[in-house]
């Protein structure tokens, strides 16, 4: 269990020291995030969603809570644990995915005349441009890791 | 009726779900066109080779240390024993039964290679009482 501790965003160590001041944007923040796209997911199961409801029969709406649950719950896995980081590309694609969905469907409606749904649509985008954010950062992580492993490797075969 | 509505937006929710899978493995597996990120990554391998050298360098200072140590407990021992044949045959060879008369302080440096019946034991009061 304490081995386990040790490998999770919160060990002490583990953010890199030149990220240091943006520590609690992966220990707190990210989290949280992902635990309320978990709730949020339940909630479609249990409440519905009326945006969506118009669109899809009920068992879709309720596949889509069941899908967002999960995702956001892989996405969290990610955060909580650094090393398993192709989990939360995996949830936050499929969370990107759902959320532009929920957006789209609201813009339609809008379109088609209902009323009323501005401000959850900027709530919307706001969460879409938070999901957009981390991506990019894991795709930059992503990225140096490799291009680092590249140059150790390309630094040991010169050494040899 | 075919629902335009439930299809258009189910085709861009995996729309975008697939187009962020592709643009992170394009990130992701690309290059870095970004100049601090590549001017981080040189630096990064700069800093790593200059401790390697430098780690290089203090273990072959470390290992000749060593060496020279091992070479220095090996003349040491080797003087050690040659002291000791020299001083028993000394003693072999002295005429009067009661030995040489040595300073202790000095017996105290390199007992282990004093014959014990050098060892000054009717005068103890004059110095430390040397026992093996």
């Amino acid at each position: 269990m304490r081995k386990l501790l040790t490998k999770t965003i919160w060990a002490p160590g583990i953010i890199p020291i030149e990220e240091w001041k943006y520590r609690n944007l992966k220990r707190v923040v990210l989290p949280l995030v992902d635990m309320f796209f978990v709730l949020g997911g339940f909630a479609v199961v249990k409440f519905g969603l009326p945006t969506i409801d118009v669109f899809f029969p009920d068992y879709m709406v309720n596949l889509g809570g069941r899908i967002l649950s999960f995702s956001a719950f892989l996405a969290l896995l990610g955060v909580c644990f650094p090393k398993l980081w192709p989990f939360e590309m995996t949830g936050k694609s499929i969370l990107l995915g759902l959320l532009v969905g929920y957006f789209v469907a609201s813009i339609w409606l809008t379109a088609v005349g209902a009323t009323g749904r501005g401000f959850v649509l900027m709530l919307d985008l706001i969460a879409i441009a938070l999901v957009i954010w981390r991506l990019t950062l894991l795709g930059s992580e992503w990225q140096t890791r490799r291009l680092a492993v590249k140059a150790a490797l390309e630094k040991d075969e010169t050494n040899v | 009726m075919f629902d335009w509505g439930a299809f258009i937006i189910s085709f861009l929710t995996v729309s975008a779900t697939v187009i962020s899978v592709i643009a992170l493995l394009l990130k992701g597996r690309g290059e870095n066109k970004n100049a601090a990120g590549q001017t981080k990554i040189a630096l990064d391998a700069r800093i790593d080779a200059r401790v390697a050298e430098q780690l290089k360098e203090a273990w072959t200072e470390i290992e000749g240390l060593k060496t020279d140590r091992d070479e220095d407990k090996a003349r040491q021992v080797r003087r050690d024993l040659a002291m000791t044949r020299v001083l028993r045959a000394i003693a072999k060879q002295w005429p009067a039964p009661e030995g040489p008369d040595l300073d202790p302080a000095d017996i105290a440096e390199i007992q282990e290679t004093v014959p014990m019946s050098w060892i000054r034991k009717s005068r103890s009061d004059t110095g430390p009482t040397l026992t093996k």
